[in-house]
């Protein structure tokens, strides 16, 4: 049980919200496509808070795999040509919504995309730390050829992937910081807003 | 992150868990939005350089064009002449046309000579039958300011190339002045020549 309490009271819409930074990532590695994932991850939300409201999910240890769950069935689904279940009461419309956790997906256009994906290749120190980059997300060989080819170790294999996601991931959030900012500053003036995670 | 998240990270991403690892990592995920960011930061660095290589927009700073030149017994006197000639045209158009525009940009892919694989044979580079082509070469000394001479069948292609923090010396070129075969690159620093690399240009 954590400090305040959490695990002692019933299963929320909160908790479901939770899981929604989670959920895009899972989507985006299944789909690696920006708007099918925001589409996608509404979905599974509206669908595991459905499932909380209606009592068919009760318990909070059951949550990350229910949510899983629905992620991969609604994203199977879409991609065999089912149409999801059409929802009567949408939570998106709803309080509890608006209070979801902010994800860098939500600030990031695809366009921006290629030119994150540019800066962190052009940041890499070495022409074959690049060739590596290329090989691996572009070429889609795997680290064995690559580590071959490059007459790398596996452990500066490692360490260029790490560093170039890491390097991702910090201009991811700093584009999210960069919008917050912007879209904070009007309604922070209204007291009310989200200020995300 | 620690290093055991590192470590089950990097597996995750790199596809060697087998189907329950993936299972209980990606039930982590729904709970800890720092591993989230994570592979959503693969994901997008996957698709971003998707994008790239299919709309490259390739700029390449620096580069300078190569020139064919005439390999053997040079005289330099026509060549300065028409340069004196060009340099006086070149002042008065200047300063009627204002500032000189520089060429929209163009995608070129990037070959470079690569020292790791050994130097018992001669490296394989591919390249295209043509268009535009940025190749580096390891330059081997700091604080010069390199020429890169290509030599293949008495034929003989220079350059003023641009050094790198790198270490390497780039040139942009037409593919189509590269013969497919062997060929000797060599690198000059103030016309003493700090590099010789044997290539074999594929097409």
């Amino acid at each position: 049980m954590d400090q305040d309490g959490r695990h002692n009271r019933p299963l929320d819409e909160n908790d479901v919200l939770g899981c929604l930074p989670g959920v895009r990532a899972l989507i985006l590695r299944m789909t690696r496509d920006l708007n099918a994932t925001n589409d996608f991850a509404q979905e599974v939300m509206i669908a595991v808070i459905v499932a909380v409201r209606e009592g068919r999910l009760r318990e909070r240890e059951a949550l990350p795999a229910y949510v899983r769950q629905a992620a991969r069935h609604i994203v199977f689904a879409a991609q065999r040509k089912l149409q999801p279940t059409a929802m009567e009461v949408l939570p998106e419309q709803e309080g509890a919504w608006q209070g979801a956790p902010r994800t860098p997906l939500e600030y990031c256009e695809a366009s921006e995309m290629q030119r994150m994906a540019r800066e962190v290749l052009d940041e890499l120190p070495t022409p074959r730390d690049r060739a590596l980059i290329v090989g691996f997300y572009v070429e889609g060989r795997s680290k064995i050829q690559l580590m071959g080819e490059l007459q790398l170790d596996a452990a500066h294999f490692d360490r260029v992937i790490f560093r170039a996601r890491t390097r991702m991931r910090d201009r991811i959030r700093d584009k999210m910081c960069e919008r917050q900012n912007l879209s904070d500053a009007p309604v922070s003036r209204m007291g009310s807003g989200h200020k995300g995670r | 992150m620690s290093p055991l998240d590192q470590l089950l990270l990097r597996s995750y991403l790199d596809g060697q868990m087998d189907e329950a690892a993936s299972e209980a990592f990606e039930l982590r995920l729904m709970q800890d939005p720092q591993l989230a960011e994570m592979v959503e930061a693969d994901a997008v660095l996957g698709i971003g350089m998707r994008d790239l290589a299919e709309k490259p927009a390739a700029t390449v700073p620096n580069m300078v064009p190569l020139v064919a030149t005439a390999p053997r017994h040079p005289t330099h006197l026509p060549y300065l002449l028409a340069a004196s000639v060009m340099l006086v045209v070149g002042f008065g158009a200047g300063r009627e046309f204002g500032a000189q525009r520089l060429p929209s940009p163009v995608p070129a892919p990037l070959v470079y000579v690569d020292t790791t694989r050994g130097a018992t044979h001669a490296a394989t580079l591919k390249i295209p039958p043509s268009g535009p082509l940025i190749l580096a070469v390891p330059l081997l000394e700091n604080g010069c300011l390199p020429d890169v001479v290509i030599s293949s069948d008495g034929t003989e292609l220079r350059s003023a190339a641009a050094p790198d923090a790198s270490g390497y010396a780039s040139v942009l070129l037409d593919a189509a002045q590269l013969r497919s075969g062997n060929a000797s690159i060599g690198v000059l620093c103030s016309k003493r020549e700090v590099a010789r690399y044997a290539v074999d240009f594929t097409r």
